[in-house]
C-alpha cells in the first residue's frame, strides 16, 4: 500500500435544498482498502458514494481520486471516474438488453473492446457470479438476487480499481441476500480492489471490511477496525445504533 | 338516391390509384414526423437555450394553427419566397411538420418515463451521452410509444383528404374529380368513405393489439 491515499474526501458539503446531507465530511481511503459505511438512514452514506461516482454534484470541499480533483468536470476527472464501478440498491439493469448485452455494453462502447473480447470478458465474469447459464436471459426473467449479480458483473467488466456498493441487498427478499453477499465477500477476499460498501447487514460489514466507518448527520462519527467498532464502540451514538440494529 | 353498382365498379380503379397517393402521403408524412418529432424532443431537452426556445415556439405555433392553413401557407405563400416543392412533396412535408409537433410531445413523455436509475447506471459505466441516448434511453422510451405512433398514423391517414385542396390527386381528390366530371356524387364519396373505413378500422384493431404487446409492463 502506498502512503498516498487513493481517495480523499476533504471538507465535503452537500445539501438538497435546506436539507444538509454532508457537512465537513473527511475521509482518506488507501489503495486496496475495504470500507464499510454504516449509520442511520439519512446520515449521508449513500450520498458519499453518489458524489464520488458523480451522480450528484457537491456544494463545497473536494474529492480526489489518485490525486485528481473531481469538483470540476475535466478530462482527467472523467478518466478517474472511469476507474470507479458502482452497484445500486435497485440493480438498474438495462431491461431491454440481455444479460450478455448488459455486461458487454460499456466495455465495447467506452473501452473499445471488440464484440468477441467483450463477450469473453463477460462470460468469465458471469461464470464467477454463477450466471453463465443466463447469458441470453432478459433481466425480468431473473430473480432479484440474480439481477444484482449481473449488475456486479456489469460493473466489474470495466475493470474498475474502485467498487462502490450502495445497499446492494436492501431491495432483495431475505432468502436472496446470501447469494449476493457471497459474491461481494469473494471479491473482497480475492480482487484487491478498493471497496466502499454501504450496508445495513452488520455481520457482513464486519467480515468484509478492513475499516468500519460510522456516519451520523453527514459526518464521520467514529471509525476503526471492525472488531473495535462492533465489540467496543467508543461513541455513544454508535453504541445506540448497533444496539438498535442488533435487537431487530 | 340510387346507387349504381356498375358505375361504382367502373370508378373503383381511379379511386384506388388515388389511394396509392394517399398511402404515399401518409407513410411519407409519418416518417418525416417521426424523425422531426425526435429532433424536436431532443432539441428541447438537450439543445442550447436558443434551440430549446425555438422548438417551444415552433411546437406552439404548429399545434395552435389548422393543418389546412399550414398547407395553404406552404403551397401558396412559401413559393413567393422562392421555396417550392411539387404538390405531393408539399403535402408530405406539411403533414410531417404538422405531426412532428405532436409526436415531439409523445417522445418527451416516453423519454420522461424512463426511470432515473437508467441514466445513473449508464453514467456509472462511463457511457457517453450519445451512447446513453442511443443504446439505453431511446430504445426504452420508444417501445411504449409504438401504439401511440399507430394512432397518429391513422389520424394522419384521415387528414389526407385535405391534400386534395392543393391539387394532390389522392383518393378524395380522385373522387372529387369524378364527381365534377360526371355530376354523380353518391358513388364516389360513398366509396371513399368505405375505403377509409375498411383501412382505418382494422388498423385501429391492430393498434389495440400493439397496446397489449408494447404497453408498459
Amino acid at each position: 500500500m502506498s502512503t498516498e491515499p487513493l481517495i480523499r474526501f476533504r471538507g465535503l458539503r452537500k445539501a438538497f435544498g435546506a436539507n444538509v446531507v454532508l457537512e465537513d465530511f473527511n475521509m482518506d481511503i488507501a489503495d486496496g482498502e475495504r470500507i464499510a459505511l454504516i449509520g442511520p438512514s439519512g446520515s449521508g452514506k449513500t450520498t458519499v458514494l453518489r458524489l464520488l461516482m458523480g451522480l450528484d454534484t457537491f456544494d463545497g470541499g473536494e474529492i480526489e481520486v489518485g490525486g485528481v480533483p473531481l469538483s470540476r468536470p475535466s478530462e482527467q476527472a472523467k478518466l478517474a471516474r472511469r476507474q470507479i464501478g458502482m452497484v445500486f440498491q435497485h440493480f438498474n439493469l438495462f431491461p431491454h438488453m440481455t444479460v450478455m448485452a448488459n455486461v458487454t455494453e460499456a466495455p465495447r462502447r467506452v473501452l473499445g473492446l471488440s464484440n468477441a473480447e467483450a463477450q469473453a470478458r463477460a462470460t468469465g465474469l458471469l461464470r464467477m457470479v454463477g450466471l453463465e447459464a443466463k447469458l441470453n436471459a432478459l433481466p425480468r426473467q431473473l430473480s432479484g438476487g440474480q439481477q444484482q449479480r449481473v449488475a456486479i458483473a456489469r460493473a466489474l467488466a470495466m475493470r474498475p480499481r474502485i467498487m462502490l456498493f450502495d445497499e446492494v441487498t436492501s431491495a432483495l427478499d431475505p432468502e436472496l441476500v446470501g447469494e449476493v453477499l457471497r459474491v461481494v465477500r469473494q471479491l473482497a477476499r480475492e480482487s484487491g480492489m478498493t471497496m466502499l460498501i454501504v450496508t445495513h447487514e452488520m455481520s457482513f460489514a464486519r467480515d468484509v471490511s478492513d475499516r468500519v466507518v460510522f456516519m451520523e448527520r453527514g459526518r464521520v462519527a467514529e471509525q476503526g477496525p471492525p472488531d473495535m467498532i462492533f465489540r467496543n464502540p467508543s461513541n455513544e451514538r454508535t453504541r445506540a445504533f448497533l444496539q438498535a440494529i442488533l435487537e431487530r | 338516391m340510387p346507387f349504381d353498382l356498375a358505375f361504382a365498379w367502373s370508378i373503383l380503379p381511379d379511386l384506388l390509384r388515388g389511394a396509392i397517393v394517399t398511402a404515399e402521403a401518409t407513410f411519407g408524412g409519418m416518417a418525416l414526423a417521426m424523425l422531426g418529432g425526435l429532433l424536436l424532443a431532443l432539441g428541447r431537452r438537450i439543445g442550447p437555450p436558443p434551440v430549446a426556445g425555438f422548438v417551444r415556439g415552433y411546437i406552439s405555433l404548429v399545434r395552435n394553427t389548422p393543418l389546412l392553413v399550414q398547407l395553404y401557407f406552404i403551397f401558396y405563400v412559401l413559393p413567393l419566397a422562392g421555396l417550392s416543392f411539387n404538390a405531393l412533396g408539399t403535402g408530405i412535408v406539411t403533414l410531417g411538420l404538422h405531426y412532428s409537433a405532436f409526436l415531439a410531445e409523445v417522445y418527451r413523455a416516453g423519454i420522461d418515463a424512463v426511470p432515473h436509475g437508467q441514466w445513473e447506471a449508464a453514467q456509472a459505466l462511463s457511457l457517453s451521452r450519445r451512447d446513453t441516448w442511443r443504446d439505453i434511453i431511446l430504445p426504452q422510451a420508444i417501445r411504449p410509444m409504438v401504439p401511440v405512433f399507430g394512432n397518429f398514423l391513422i389520424g394522419m391517414f384521415k387528414d389526407t383528404p385535405l391534400l386534395a385542396t392543393i391539387t394532390i390527386p389522392e383518393m378524395f381528390g380522385a373522387a372529387e374529380q369524378i364527381a365534377g366530371d360526371t355530376y354523380r356524387y353518391n358513388e364516389p364519396y360513398t366509396l371513399v368513405g368505405l375505403i377509409f373505413l375498411l383501412i382505418s378500422y382494422p388498423a385501429a384493431l391492430g393498434v389495440r393489439g400493439l397496446e397489449r404487446r408494447f404497453g408498459v409492463h
